[in-house]
């Protein structure tokens, strides 16, 4: 059971996507270049690629064939992760498109208007609520059943937050109900989030979470990026998580990260059924040794919150940088677990990356997560030898 | 003196679903610097002349060229590189922060290559868009000036100065300078006397009228020091400032009226902003009054952003000859 040992490891989410499942599900040629990284990687990771290989020479895919070249994707994303030396895994999100557009797409009520710069060339789909969100079927699930039937270890799936979804949609639907003027106003305005937030959390979260868990999922993580950049709206996010888990069994975490994490205070505090926070916070640490709260820039803000505020959820430390290709060595994230296990207590603290590792080349995220494990291997050590 | 009401643009324009693609081939080698340049301009005139079509008498490119307000200025300015991605304020949107890794200074056009207006026809009133120095130094990663004033005083000078009377000789007839800053992190009193000195020498003997538009945040609270700046218009944004925050303030100069919610898709019906722009004209007594999205349209699709240019010019329209 991971929850005994000491630092687990696990992973926030995305990995980038191999070309030859890009290439292929594209309908595009592949180069042999693309099928030798399928069958190199396979080699280390321990996956058999004899039919994989195969199916890419086709050249050409029927529909189902692609579907088991995601397949073979997720499977490499599984084994990824299990050969970095993880104790919670997942597939990468090689399934998924993208975190807003995927999850909108399986709930009715909204409708895509175009698409919105997110910065220079690069666009996503927005949509805007139009009628009240109702769920058309719970998703992930198959993605979720599929990491079942091959995971070795504890798997654990990432899932959009409600707030999210609402922060980035245009709430046509609610807003709608008031006149022009009030429209204008902060306050019809979050009244307005805080009604599509909980819409979404009830009913389209909360059946797919509980779906998921069903599908035997270790673990459902929330993703809530919005929550970053509205902090007169922390209280609504955590209201969407607590409505999102309701009445379910199981362990819930909140990702969320690049941040001031003052403005989440207290009002986190009133999540419910959350046991882990995970955290970007190598990103604004000290690439140096030392397990002081001095020594660790990064974390001494959220150690801080958690202990002023007797904060008594778990903490998953970003021990590793997901923007940058320099590795951060196992030294480091000892003493970034240590540091944060001096303030909390072991037994609560796990090591993740900042964020998905989706920006990353597999060579540089597989190492990066080599070392996040060992670092994990050497903080129990130091632990146990009282050396923290 | 008399009441006069016009529409404007204000800022960065959502592109077209044509162009989004364009730049996304761009990107990844399936078409050329020159078929881009030629999507581009396409996209300009249709916004343009959906401009005049509404009534607009200054037109705006959408800054359809810019990646950012900065990065004309981050690219072409000696002292200044490109650096990472940074959420801009609170949108799900972000820029390139600029770095300042040196004094700036001002060594080639700046703004030339990134405007659609001199290869398009004459004729029109254009109207330019950059970034303020208040925001410029608040948004930036600053390693030479230490000091927020500082680098207003310098961005003023080697930055704005020379593109704004290469703008003026360029035929512009009016330049807005963008400045969320103002009412996010209200500047200190020697920052404010920086920004006064600023705009002076910026704006000191140049034949365009200016814009300081303000938004993202409630202007409320600065409202004696924005008015006091020295530009023909300021720009408040009424989805953040409550439209009852300028009862009884006269406005010394025209007002820009962001109240078309530049972040939100439901488009204002005419006849709502007719009726904002009343009650803002009674409240205040301004005597020149710019109806205005609350913030640049880029947050919104192109779809939804034309209609509320449209909307706008429509009830501008209305609203002059209603005062009239």
């Amino acid at each position: 059971m991971v929850e005994q040992k000491l630092f687990p490891s696990q992973e926030i989410g995305s990995l980038m996507k191999p070309s030859w499942r890009v290439k292929s599900v594209a309908g595009k040629a592949l180069t042999e270049k693309d099928i030798d990284e399928a069958v190199q990687w396979g080699k280390r990771i321990g996956v058999d690629t004899k039919d994989l290989v195969a199916l890419l020479r086709k050249g050409k895919w029927t529909d189902a064939e692609k579907a088991k070249i995601v397949d073979a994707s997720a499977l490499f994303g599984i084994r990824y992760l299990e050969a970095a030396g993880l104790d919670v895994v997942y597939d990468g999100e090689q399934r998924r498109t993208e975190m807003y557009q995927g999850a909108v797409e399986h709930i009715d009520g909204f409708k895509f208007l175009g698409s919105v710069r997110s910065f220079d060339n690069k666009y996503y789909l927005k949509a805007a609520v139009v009628q009240k969100p109702r769920l058309k079927a719970p998703y992930h699930v198959e993605e979720a059943r599929f990491i079942k039937q091959h995971a070795k270890t504890e798997f654990k799936v990432p899932i959009t937050g409600a707030f999210t979804i609402a922060d980035w949609s245009f709430n046509e639907h609610y807003l709608g109900k008031h006149d022009a003027k009030d429209r204008l106003s902060r306050n019809a305005r979050h009244n307005a989030t805080r009604e599509l937030v909980i819409e979404v959390a009830r009913t389209a979260l909360r059946p797919t979470i509980k779906a998921l868990v069903d599908a035997g999922a270790d673990r459902v993580q929330i993703d809530e990026p919005a929550a970053a950049t509205k902090p007169d709206q922390v209280d609504l996010m955590v209201e969407g998580f607590n409505e999102a888990v309701k009445g379910l069994e199981g362990r819930f975490s909140l990702h969320y990260c690049f941040s001031n994490y003052r403005q989440f205070y207290p009002q986190v505090l009133e999540l419910k059924n959350c046991a882990e926070y995970a955290m970007e916070l190598a990103n604004r640490d000290s690439p140096t040794q030392g397990t002081s709260l001095e020594q660790r820039p990064g974390l001494r803000t959220m150690l801080e919150l958690m202990k002023e505020y007797d904060d008594p959820c778990d903490l998953g430390v970003g021990v590793t940088d997901v923007h940058v290709d320099g590795l951060e060595s196992p030294e480091v994230i000892r003493d970034r677990l240590l540091c944060a296990a001096k303030v909390l207590g072991p037994e609560r603290v796990l090591a993740n990356p900042d964020c998905g590792l989706r920006t990353r080349s597999w060579e540089v995220a597989f190492a990066k997560l080599q070392n996040q494990t060992k670092g994990a291997e050497l903080a129990r050590k130091a632990w146990a030898a009282g050396k923290a | 003196m008399e009441l006069t009401v016009h529409s404007t643009l204000a800022g960065i324009h959502p592109r077209t679903e044509e162009l989004v693609q364009a730049t996304r081939d761009f990107d990844r080698g399936r078409t050329d610097a020159k078929h881009l340049a030629e999507a581009r301009s396409k996209d300009a005139k249709s916004l343009v002349d959906l401009q005049v079509k509404a009534g607009y008498n200054h037109v705006s490119d959408g800054l359809l060229g810019f990646q950012d307000v900065f990065r004309p200025f981050a690219e072409k300015l000696k002292g200044a590189k490109v650096g990472p991605i940074t959420r801009w304020f609170d949108n799900n949107t972000f820029y390139r922060q600029p770095v300042i890794e040196a004094p700036l200074k001002h060594t080639a056009p700046v703004l030339k290559d990134y405007l659609e207006r001199p290869k398009l026809a004459a004729g029109h009133k254009w109207k330019a868009v950059l970034p303020g120095p208040y925001t410029f130094a608040k948004s930036v990663d600053d390693r030479a000036y230490g000091s927020t004033a500082k680098l207003i005083a310098a961005f003023a000078k080697e930055g704005l100065g020379p593109e704004v009377r290469w703008l003026a000789q360029e035929g512009f007839a009016w330049v807005q300078f963008q400045e969320p800053a103002l009412v996010r992190e209200r500047p200190k009193p020697e920052e404010w006397e920086a920004l006064q000195k600023a705009y002076l020498h910026v704006l000191d003997g140049v034949r365009i009228t200016s814009t300081i538009s303000t938004y993202f945040g409630d202007a409320s609270r600065v409202l004696n020091e924005l008015f006091e700046l020295p530009a023909d218009y300021i720009g408040i944004d009424f989805t953040e400032t409550p439209l009852d925050a300028l009862e009884g303030f006269t406005p010394t100069r025209g007002l820009q009226a962001g109240l078309a919610d530049g972040r939100m898709s439901i488009v204002e019906k005419p006849r709502d902003l007719v009726q904002l722009g009343h009650e803002l004209l009674e409240s205040t007594g301004v005597q020149a009054l710019a109806l205005a999205p609350s913030c640049d349209l880029e947050f919104l699709s192109r779809g939804i952003a034309d209609e509320k240019l449209l909307a706008l010019g429509e009830a501008a329209k209305a609203l002059q000859q209603e005062v009239a």
